[in-house]
């Protein structure tokens, strides 16, 4: 267990109170000389996650480090590296399912041997793994805790796009309540998915990682930041990003967009940031984000064909907002402080 | 005359070439034609060249065809990529804009604005395909009524305005195709025999095979080309009672079966060869402690990540070795879609009856197949149940009682007096942890025992197919899907005048000796082609039996051609007094 302590201040912050320093405020519209994935990746169009990997290389690469980095099997790693040009000047090691963990360790000790014979600089490089909602919540949970658990310096990135998209839609541990897919299909006796999925920012910090931020691909400059952050604060860094995924979710390509902002306003997604003081075993919670005003999940469920079976059963619905709010609750505490209703939904938030 | 004939339809993944060949397939099949497909998928989410070719016969087929006689192409990549497994005398039908070779002059080509069409004429450039289907149905003079009909049913659900849509789209292609395309062209729709057959992929019909042998407890996890097995179960499974659970990986899946299994029912996973990697530790559980499961596994390209969308068949000895320690599993390894019907349920049977593990092995281009099958198959009962305890063993029962038998009767749990414990440590008769040389000789030996008793046991007889002449000089061994081309090639050199004999196991662990043996002295020369490059099932051979083998390994990702197995049976026929034995093979 660790003490809970809660930020007052709402918003993104280049600053942390684990860091001297501010970390570099890339702007609002993250318009900097940098280019995280350089071409050539086969991504569907509008996918999240292509604009999610390119904005964490984008963040890495401003640090003015070597980035090495440890990809899983998945999307991410397909759409990838079919052309190695995609990665530019990142060192890649893609490895199997299970191991992206595990694979970030190796990389990190045989460097950090290297920083202490002498031969690279220990500032010279920064270690991150990537890996997608599957290889994270599921077959790579295992390698994904003992990794925060050994307390190694290094950022795991989670691309969440709540199934397993890369083997044709299948349903993850990070699955909605209520969606459609293909093993978790959308019936008469069993509607969809019938489990809550599990909340990794929970699980990285009940097994000791010194950061967690949880952000998306339409906030640039909020999602830069939290990159820019786990690299440079000691330990193991744990950055979860929503990813919209036209081809899974069943929505038009063109409304990215609108639905990450849904999942923000609904509260579906929730931007926020913790860190760990070691001494004091304290976590300190940030909110970065609270909507302008209340909008039901149904607003986020019906611009996706996935949820389309479930917005039919208001008893559904109702359990989705459920999930939402008890989520929410949490920060009651810095909405109260704020001067906004404690989250209680019959109200302005 | 019988009537023999093979499409191609190749274009980008996401055109719709493969409902323009499932929509034919299946309209065929209603039409009681024999057929049977290949599919290729590209290993991108979206995009990338993708065919889908399918033979028609009035026979029972079990090869998708080499060369093709109509080739459908969508756009100049497919047509580049394709042109050369047209016939000479086929018949091309692509898109207006691709740059068409003129030679040989005995094709024939017909190039009609599909995309313009479809923009101008339906607005919106999906349609393509629809309007493509539209001008191949006049072409290979399908009744229009029956491809209606069709589109009719696929629609339905998706309302009267998509509907009307695809029909406007269907008849454009028609009228365009009856303007352009000469009505003296060659092809005529097959009558069939009038009675619809059933139309199914390999890996539909393991999972309604393993469903009617009684199977009722699924666990698995998403993996390609294996996932629709579980997607069809997560499906169907529910409705007769039984279970999908999708675990967090394959090791929780197969650990889930052995859970299953050992409470009574009968429990199956689906995988391919990165699952089964991870699961050969739990095979070797499954085997010491004599819990019976089967598991599918899809080969795919590897090692490791490999080539998830295509073929290989190289997971044989990871079949039947892969585990530590002396680890007895049975391998079955059907060789057309029928088999997997049938084959899937005998593997239930076995592997209930002797307790052991049952590694069930088809490869992508199996599992992807689209074959018409006998709906007899689909009959099968269960054959075997496992031998279980009757209860009031006085407390004292000995789970793992040495006897002249190959099984020791197991217990349902809460079988009264029969509480027991299972182990996958070395145990004695009552499940007690032991590692003294004789209990672990003797438990050993119970355990493969097994093996002989099923190369005995009724059930496992007749499991190898033989194809050409009985008094050859050249015999061919294969296994599992490359047995269709094997039968091709073996008719071609017949025709040659070149007797082959083949003979192909569908039982891989314990091989069939008897039959195997007596084939083997029946030859002088060995031919073993298969997809891998090492040469798997030969090295097996050649280790159990002590012959010398010609290897023909191919790792293209795609079958074997009937045309590389010929050239290799040419080759042995005319040094047949050279003794020859490659070590590793080539990669053709």
């Amino acid at each position: 267990m660790y003490n809970v302590l809660y930020n007052r201040h709402i918003g993104p912050s280049p600053h942390s109170f684990l860091l001297p320093e501010p970390v570099v405020d890339v702007g609002d519209y993250g318009a900097i000389l940098t280019t995280g994935l350089t071409s050539g990746h086969q991504g569907c169009t509008g996918c999240g996650m292509v604009s999610g990997t390119n904005q964490v290389l984008r963040a890495l690469k401003l640090t003015g480090k070597h980035v090495v980095a440890s990809i899983g099997t998945g999307c991410n790693e397909v759409i990838t590296t079919q052309n190695t040009s995609c990665w530019g000047d990142v060192s890649v090691d893609h490895n199997n399912f299970p191991n992206t963990g595990a694979t970030l360790s190796g990389n990190i000790a045989a460097l950090n041997a290297l920083a202490r014979a002498g031969a690279l600089s220990k500032d010279a490089f920064v270690n991150v793994g990537m890996a997608g909602d599957g290889g994270t919540y599921d077959i790579g949970l295992q390698a994904l805790l003992t990794w925060i658990a050994r307390g190694e310096d290094g950022i795991y990135v989670c691309l969440n796009n709540q199934a397993y998209m890369n083997t044709g839609i299948q349903g993850s541990g990070a699955t909605p309540y209520g969606t459609h897919t293909t093993t978790t299909p959308f019936g008469k006796v069993i509607r969809g998915n019938q489990r809550t999925p599990q909340y990794l920012p929970d699980l990285a910090l009940a097994a000791g990682a010194s950061y967690v931020a949880t952000a998306c691909p339409v906030r640039h400059r909020d999602l830069m930041i939290k990159v820019q952050k786990a690299a440079a604060i000691e330990g193991p860094c744990v950055v979860e990003i929503y990813s919209v995924c036209p081809e899974g979710w069943k929505s038009e390509t063109d409304v990215f967009h609108e639905i990450t902002e849904l999942a923000l306003q609904t509260r579906s997604w929730v931007l926020f940031e913790a860190e760990r003081d070691r001494k004091s075993n304290t976590v300190l919670f940030t909110l970065n984000h609270v909507p302008q005003e209340y909008v039901g999940v149904m607003e986020y469920l019906k611009l996706q064909e996935r949820f389309s079976g479930m917005t039919e059963f208001s008893e559904m619905v109702e359990r989705a907002q459920e999930i939402i709010e008890s989520r929410w609750s949490f920060w009651k505490p810095v909405l109260e402080a704020n001067g906004i209703n404690g989250g209680d939904r019959a109200h302005d938030l | 005359m019988t009537y023999d004939f093979t499409l191609r339809v190749a274009g980008e993944s996401g055109e719709g070439v493969i409902t323009i060949g499932e929509t034919i397939a299946r309209i065929a099949a209603r039409e009681g034609v024999h057929l049977a497909t290949f599919r290729t998928f590209p290993a991108e989410i979206k995009g990338g060249p993708c065919m889908i070719q399918i033979r028609l016969s009035d026979r029972k087929v079990a090869y998708h065809g080499e060369k093709v006689d109509c080739l459908v192409t969508l756009n100049q990549q497919a047509l580049d990529e394709n042109l050369a497994d047209l016939r000479e005398e086929g018949i091309l039908l692509c898109e207006a804009e691709c740059d068409v070779p003129m030679e040989p002059s005995s094709r024939t080509a017909y190039q009609l604005p599909f995309e313009r069409l479809a923009v101008r004429e339906i607005g919106s450039r999906i349609s393509k395909n629809i309007v493509v289907l539209g001008a191949l149905a006049h072409l290979l003079k399908i009744p229009k009524n029956r491809i209606e009909e069709f589109l009719a049913e696929k629609f339905a659900r998706k309302g009267q305005a998509i509907l009307e849509h695809n029909r406007k789209a269907l008849e454009t292609g028609m009228r365009v195709a009856e303007v352009k395309i000469s009505a003296k062209n060659p092809f005529k729709f097959p009558k069939g025999a009038g009675q619809r057959r059933m139309l199914m992929t390999g890996n539909e019909a393991i999972a309604l095979g393993a469903t009617m042998a009684g199977m009722r407890y699924f666990f698995g996890y998403p993996i390609t080309p294996a996932s629709e097995i579980m997607e069809w179960l997560a499906l169907h499974l529910p409705a007769v009672g039984g279970k999908v659970l999708q675990t967090e990986d394959e090791i929780s899946a197969i650990c889930g079966v052995a859970g299953a299994s050992w409470a009574g029912g009968r429990a199956m996973t689906a995988t391919s060869g990165p699952g089964v990697s991870l699961m050969s530790e739990a095979l070797g559980l499954l085997s010491m402690a004599e819990i019976p499961a089967v598991i599918v596994d899809s080969q795919r390209g590897g090692p490791s990540t490999g080539m998830p969308t295509k073929t290989e068949q190289s997971d044989l000895l990871l079949a039947v070795y892969g585990s530590h320690g002396d680890a007895p599993r049975l391998v079955i390894a059907p060789t057309s879609v029928e088999d997997c019907l049938s084959l899937i349920g005998l593997t239930f049977d076995l592997a209930e009856k002797y307790q052991m593990p049952a590694i069930f092995l088809v490869d992508q281009a199996l599992s992807a197949r689209l074959e018409t099958v006998d709906p007899n198959t689909v009959k099968r009962a269960p054959a075997a149940a496992r031998l279980c305890a009757e209860g009031k063993d006085g407390g004292n029962f000995a789970r793992y009682r040495l006897s002249d038998l190959a099984v020791s009767p197991a217990a349902i749990p809460g079988t009264e007096g029969c509480e027991h414990m299972v182990t996958g440590m070395e145990h004695d008769e009552f499940g007690n942890f032991a590692c003294d040389d004789e209990t672990h000789t003797a438990m050993t030996v119970k355990r493969f025992r097994k093996l002989a008793a099923i190369e005995a046991d009724p059930l496992s007889q007749g499991l190898c197919s033989y194809f050409g002449d009985s008094n050859a000089e050249i015999g061919v061994v294969t296994w599992g899907s490359s047995a269709g081309p094997v039968e091709e090639a073996i008719k071609v050199a017949k025709e040659r005048g070149i007797s082959v004999r083949g003979i192909v196991p569908k039982i891989l662990n314990p091989l069939p000796h008897k039959e195997l043996a007596t084939f083997f002295q029946s030859v002088k020369r060995i031919i073993v082609p298969e997809l891998n490059f090492v040469g798997q099932l030969a090295s097996l051979l050649r280790s159990t039996y002590r012959v010398s083998t010609i290897n023909l390994t191919k790792i293209k990702g795609v079958p074997l051609e009937p045309s590389e197995i010929v050239s290799v049976i040419l080759e042995t026929a005319a040094t047949l007094n050279v003794r020859r034995a490659s070590r590793y093979g080539t990669a053709r």
